[in-house]
């Protein structure tokens, strides 16, 4: 009789651990309802209203029609996928490298390439300014070595944005990239080696394939942290090279324009939706989530 | 699951292996103290030993990925002690993980030796489709090694080694993540092919039933060092160490001192084995396996037996483990209990706990060792 009283007991404590998961999970929601998803509504609800508060689909048909609103995506786009490809390109080599390391070596990266996320972008940003200016530590370095050419204009240009935004985005990159690599299991390599296969050969048919899941995820990552930029394009672009979160802001704090920069914020996000489906779709991203093996 | 012997194709390429006094240290630490091994052509050798004996380290140092600090390890008679992993050290290794590149099918994981060859792509087709067939994984050809079963992945791993006909095959523990019904079919299966193709193998494990099974000759491996090589059957019957007898199977070790042509083991005298010459005064121990003694039910207050082939005791511990039962006898001047294995049928009574026991056996299966300064 006692395990019958028992039963009930149980299923009652199963039960009451099930109604606080729920109960977490709703706070979550709504925190997120709240925070996130109700300001978006709010966007899109204002993006489709016209001067006097009516539904009307003015604001698309204005962008549409706009000649300024392509070449700014445009550029955005290029620059995205410039500092894409520079975070490739630096932080691969790097990652090969930091991957390796084991211990007290391997914390210490970590926090490195973590510590710029304690500080404020816009300080960062600051001090690339110090360091690409004409009269900068890295320019005075180049006249000093002699370099032809020197000093160059690294600051308020394209140049600029993109050194500025691969350097806030590289740790993204490399956090991506050094997971992956990390999981290699390196008795592939050995077995590769043993088959007669030449380091470089390992590389090219066994390493890259196998890291080439953290590139991608990397890539769809920086490109779209990239797509939004706002601060380092703004102190470190030149007046030429607008981007799409600059063009929102211009809406916002010089025109006035609400419905036009909720018209545009909502382009950009349509954007990036699109993006991520079409990256989920064609690199399989659930794939590239799972672990190796 | 057996092998067909049509596809097979003798591997003309099996060398001869042979290790001289290699020794290495990894951080003040010395795992391997003057390894001697000698592998004939077509051989199956089998590194055997607790882990931490330096049996993986033999073989790495083999594959070339451990270089050895002195010694020398020729392959047909050419010396390879500094030659990296690669074409030119020409062995095929299955690793303990199989290492198949996730990446490949597994027609492309076998073809990866062959390619890296650049060899013709028809004969890579025919190659790997012969290969493919001889572990019996045509079928499964154009899978990836995430949707194979454990035994499969290992004959992935094999054919991988023995497609482009290395001199030698190395495999580190290839049976360690079967489970126990698959690795016996394996392990004959291995044997059966290894044969059939004449390759040459050095195969790692610390299974010494697998050991004796598979092989034509154990190393049996102690701190970074081979204790005894022979057949396994040698191993297991004519031990030379304390170790070695326990190593390999159960063991009764009967340590005493050589008195007048008998072994006084605290007392009680056992007959040597006919033909011993052991002088008066010899430590030595006797070894007696489990499965040579004969238990019977015997006369309560017996002591001691005339011919020396004879003990009485109590059964402390009696237990059924399918082929056998499986006794503990307490022997009265013994510090531990006898263990005995004796085939469960008719012709022996069971018995049971807290019965008199007579334990008998043939003087000529007891094994001497002789025990050293340091041995207990």
């Amino acid at each position: 009789m006692s395990s019958a009283s028992a039963i009930p007991a149980g299923l009652r404590a199963r039960r009451s651990v099930a109604d606080l998961q729920w109960l977490s999970v709703a706070v979550i929601l709504l925190f997120l309802g709240a925070t996130f998803l109700a300001p978006l509504f709010e966007v899109l609800a204002l993006s489709l209203t016209d001067a006097d508060g009516t539904f009307s689909l003015a604001q698309f048909r204005e962008l549409a029609d706009s000649s300024s609103l392509r070449p700014v995506l445009l550029q955005t786009t290029i620059t995205a996928l410039e500092v894409t490809l520079a975070c490739i390109v630096i932080g691969y080599p790097a990652a090969i490298y930091l991957s390796r390391l084991e211990g007290w070596k391997a914390s210490l990266t970590s926090v490195a390439i973590l510590f710029p996320f304690l500080t404020s972008s816009l300080v960062r940003t600051f001090v690339f300014i110090v360091l690409l200016g004409r009269n900068g530590v890295l320019n005075n370095a180049l006249v000093w070595l002699g370099v032809p050419g020197a000093p160059f204009k690294l600051l308020f240009n394209q140049t600029g944005v993109v050194i500025g935004m691969t350097y806030v985005l590289l740790p993204y990159m490399l956090l991506s990239l050094i997971g992956t690599m990390r999981k290699i299991d390196g008795t592939l390599l050995d077995a590769a080696r043993s088959m007669g296969a030449s380091r470089a050969r390992v590389f090219w048919t066994v390493y890259l394939p196998l890291s080439l899941p953290g590139v991608a995820a990397g890539a769809i990552i920086t490109t779209i942290l990239g797509f939004g930029y706002f601060v380092t394009p703004a102190l470190m672009g030149g007046p030429g090279e607008k981007m799409i979160a600059q063009m929102v802001e211009q809406r916002i704090v010089t025109l006035y324009d609400l419905p036009g920069a909720a018209a545009i914020s909502v382009v950009m996000l349509t954007i990036v939706l699109m993006a991520y489906a079409a990256a989920a779709r064609w690199l399989g991203l659930s794939r590239l989530m799972r672990p190796q093996g | 699951m057996t092998m067909t012997s049509e596809a097979a194709t003798r591997v003309s390429n099996s060398a001869s292996v042979h290790l001289e006094a290699i020794s290495k240290s990894i951080g003040g630490t010395r795992i391997l103290a003057g390894v001697d091994l000698d592998v004939n052509a077509g051989e199956f050798v089998t590194l055997l030993g607790p882990s931490g004996s330096g049996k993986t380290s033999t073989l790495m140092a083999i594959a070339g990925f451990v270089t050895p600090d002195s010694g020398r390890i020729t392959v047909r008679g050419r010396d390879v002690t500094v030659l990296p992993p690669g074409r030119e050290r020409d062995m095929g290794i299955v690793f303990q993980n199989y290492a198949l590149f996730p990446h490949m099918t597994v027609a492309e994981n076998v073809a990866y030796p062959l390619k890296v060859r650049r060899l013709p792509r028809r004969e890579i087709e025919t190659r790997v489709a012969d290969v493919l067939k001889l572990v019996q994984l045509d079928a499964l050809a154009d899978r990836k090694p995430a949707r194979l079963s454990g035994g499969q992945q290992q004959r992935v791993a094999l054919a991988r080694a023995l497609v482009f006909e290395p001199s030698v095959l190395l495999m580190d523990e290839p049976m360690g993540a079967l489970d126990v019904r698959l690795k016996e079919e394996l392990q004959l299966e291995l044997r059966r092919l290894q044969k059939e193709i004449g390759a040459t193998v050095i195969y790692v494990t610390h299974d010494q039933n697998e050991a004796m099974l598979m092989s034509d000759r154990v190393a049996l491996m102690r701190d970074g060092q081979i204790e005894q090589y022979g057949p396994g059957q040698e191993l297991y019957r004519h031990p030379r160490s304390l170790f070695a007898a326990r190593f390999l199977g159960d063991s009764n070790l009967l340590k005493g001192m050589v008195r007048d042509g008998w072994l006084d083991v605290g007392g009680l005298r056992i007959a040597l084995p006919t033909g011993t010459l052991a002088a008066t005064g010899e430590r030595q121990a006797a070894l007696l396996r489990p499965e040579t003694l004969t238990v019977r039910e015997g006369a309560t207050g017996a002591l001691m037996s005339e011919d020396g082939a004879c003990l009485y005791g109590t059964v402390r511990d009696a237990a059924f483990v399918g082929q056998a039962m499986r006794y503990e006898i307490d022997v009265p001047g013994l510090p531990e209990p006898l263990l005995v294995h004796q085939v469960a049928c008719a012709a022996h009574a069971q018995l049971a706990i807290g019965m008199p026991a007579q334990i008998t056996w043939d003087r000529d299966d007891i094994h001497l060792i002789a025990l050293g300064d340091q041995d207990e």
